[in-house]
């Protein structure tokens, strides 16, 4: 799991530019709004081809993608269970 | 989809002098669409770009690869893709006047109204550039 959540910060600093260090992401850190790490949409469909290149998990649908994707510890569970 | 196909002017909303792609040369719905642009030398962007030397912008490049894309995914002209995101984008020989502009734009991933292609351009077998660029869709 640890392995998973590292390899998923490392994916969103690369993967979205982010200017933040991977010690300042959480597992709870929320991935939108106040105080979080400021995605946008057009970052979800970044992060699913990023998920799908590294982890080989697919995100099906628009259910799947609002659930998972709120926290880094929530995706990485989600990979977790899927892999 | 089998050809032969549509004329991009009956799908995409851009007009002279903003289409930038003449024809549509192979489509696999939802998979991968080659386009093909003839670059003359009566287009409006060689009399500045450059004086006594035409070369095509690459950002002209960008927009016939956003077309190309946009093509795949617009089925009516009341929805317009715009561009996203352009990224990697490379540049690697000058597009002249006289060259066949041949662009291959692969569906990448979707998460609506976002589309990811990947997307390459050549002359003659030669790869000109490439970029992986994302639209949204509006509604």
């Amino acid at each position: 799991m640890s392995d998973t959540i590292q390899k998923l910060k490392d994916l969103l600093i690369t993967r979205l530019k982010l200017k933040v260090k991977a010690d300042g992401i959480q597992e709870d850190t929320p991935l939108f709004g106040p105080n979080s790490l400021g995605l946008d949409s057009i970052d979800v469909l970044e992060l699913i081809i990023g998920i799908k290149k590294t982890f080989g998990v697919e995100i099906p649908d628009k259910e799947t993608a609002e659930k998972i994707f709120v926290t880094v510890g929530a995706i990485a569970q989600y990979i977790e269970e899927k892999r | 989809m089998t050809g032969p196909y549509p004329h991009p002017k009956t799908i995409l909303p851009h007009a002279y002098p903003f289409l930038l792609i003449d024809r549509i040369l192979d489509l696999d719905e939802g998979e991968r669409i080659v386009c093909l642009k003839n670059v003359t030398i009566n287009e409006e962007f060689f009399q500045g770009h450059f004086k006594d030397n035409p070369v095509m912008p690459g950002s002209l490049i960008i927009e016939a690869m956003a077309q190309t894309s946009g093509l795949m995914i617009m089925k009516e002209k009341s929805k317009i893709a715009y561009l996203g995101k352009i990224k990697d984008a490379k540049f690697r020989k000058m597009v002249v006047p006289g060259d066949q502009l041949i662009i291959t734009s692969s569906l990448v991933d979707k998460f609506p109204p976002w589309y990811a292609f990947e997307v390459v351009a050549s002359v003659a077998n030669e790869i000109v550039s490439e970029a992986e660029i994302t639209l949204s869709l509006s509604l």
